[in-house]
């Protein structure tokens, strides 16, 4: 074995480690986004291991693969900080005695009035034709 | 985007920028130097500029090339000390020290600075950016490792040098002097009006 | 030395270190106990060691087209990563996620 194979034995085995404890933590959560991080630790992890074995071989067939990952690793984040954020499994209602909706729209209010936060105009909408239907 | 609001166009020669860049990747995917590819790749970024129109976005750059090198510079020594900041703290053993939400407000009135700001604060030493706000003109973040108060007001400091840098490299006059004042003392921490509360009044705990 | 052999031993450093410091940043993504600090974890070092990872593997190519999309994934990433953390963190503060976060001060609006 030559002095660089042991460098990038050594390299992935590093990676190798990090990519199990990576997955350690999307196990165990507990929350969607502590989930959503340690994914796009593990994609960086499979972006710096491929690119290990493309130095080691010399070979430039899977760069090109290291830019679509390193463009939509991104993707799971936003997607869980769009759609998934909050507590794990929506529990059954009334354990949970933390109000989850209220710091949502109230720390709303610093973010500009066009910009994201589809989810509190949302909950305020339905509540509007709830209650006109009760009044009609 | 809502249905009754026509997305404004912006001139094809004002978004130079958004066309160099999307050369550059075409010319790095290539990764042809030739007065063909250049060409080719030109004409790609007009047509997805025409195909894909951009929201209108006021870009009032004005690059100083003295102080874009050293903002680049001290990032990259940000970075790497950071880096080592977090690694520390990961592989110390015992419990973790307390960590801050900050308000910081900004002297900044550019949409551009405040964006690049609050990004590359993500990246530097201590801060996390939870919140930008281009209403109220300054940033949330989430401070790590802040055992007493003073660590908190470095902190403060810190984005304030980072405004100062990024402005400087890429500011216009105006902006460059509304920087150099010194920092608003108190938080601003709301545009007015909007809200009646108190800061921690919405402290889920 | 050679040149051939400078460029695999400065090679070997950076895909080394940026290896250590990418199992480094999963170490703090398991040991912090909040969603913030974790979070730190796989913005600052994580993105450091995949840069490092990638000069490494820059120094073992020949042509420059390797170089070109190299460059590449390595500023998608430094664009990427500061974003995505922001996404993430804001709805996560807005939800009012911060099970474990000891603060000493509080500025949550």
């Amino acid at each position: 074995m030559s002095a660089f194979a042991w460098v990038v034995a050594v390299t992935g085995a590093f990676l190798s480690v990090a990519a199990v404890l990576a997955a350690v933590r999307i196990a165990r959560g507990p929350s969607m986004p502590d989930r959503a991080v340690a994914l796009d630790t593990l994609v960086a992890v499979f972006i710096a291991g491929l690119g290990a074995e493309a130095a080691y071989n010399r070979h430039a067939s899977t760069l090109p693969v290291l830019v679509v990952l390193s463009l939509v690793g991104v993707v799971g984040s936003v997607s869980v900080a769009r759609y998934a954020t909050g507590r794990e499994s929506a529990a059954p209602v009334g354990e949970s005695a933390e109000p989850v909706g209220e710091p949502a729209r109230s720390a709303g209010e610093l973010a500009e009035p066009a910009g994201g936060s589809a989810e509190p105009a949302g909950e305020t909408e339905t509540a509007d034709s709830t209650s006109e239907e009760d009044r009609s | 985007m809502s249905p009754n609001r026509t997305p404004r166009r912006v001139p094809l020669h004002h978004q130079w920028p958004a066309l160099l860049w999307l050369t550059f990747v075409w010319v790095m995917l290539w990764g042809e130097f030739s007065v063909g590819n250049i060409v080719a790749g030109v004409l790609v970024a007009v047509a997805a500029l025409l195909v894909f129109p951009q929201p209108p976005l006021p870009l009032s750059i004005r690059p100083h090339p003295v102080a874009l090198g050293r903002l680049v510079a001290v990032f990259l020594k940000d970075l790497l000390a950071s880096s080592v900041q977090v690694a520390a703290l990961a592989l110390r053993p015992g419990p973790p020290p307390p960590n801050s939400v900050i308000v910081v407000p900004l002297r900044t009135r550019s949409e551009f600075a405040l964006m690049l700001t609050s990004e590359l604060l993500s990246l530097v030493p201590g801060s996390l950016l939870i919140e930008a706000s281009k209403t109220g003109w300054c940033v949330q973040l989430h401070i790590i490792n802040t055992p007493d108060l003073a660590a908190v007001e470095r902190a403060r400091s810190h984005v304030w040098a980072q405004e100062l840098r990024v402005v400087e490299a890429l500011g216009d006059a105006d902006d460059i002097a509304r920087v150099h004042q010194p920092p608003p003392a108190p938080p601003a921490l709301l545009p007015p009006a909007r809200s009646g509360r108190g800061p921690d009044a919405t402290d889920p705990s | 030395m050679t040149w051939p052999v400078v460029r695999d031993v400065v090679s070997s450093i950076f895909l080394l270190s940026g290896a250590l410091l990418a199992l480094v940043a999963t170490v703090g993504i398991v040991r912090f106990d909040n969603l913030f600090s974790r979070m730190h974890a796989a913005t600052k070092p994580q993105v450091l060691g995949v840069l490092l990872v990638l000069v490494g593997v820059a120094f073992r190519m020949r042509d420059p087209h390797a170089i070109g999309l190299i460059v590449l994934v390595g500023v998608f990433q430094l664009f990427t990563a500061p974003i995505g953390a922001h996404m993430l963190g804001r709805q996560a503060h807005r939800t009012g996620l911060r099970e474990g976060d000891d603060r000493i001060v509080d500025e949550s609006l």
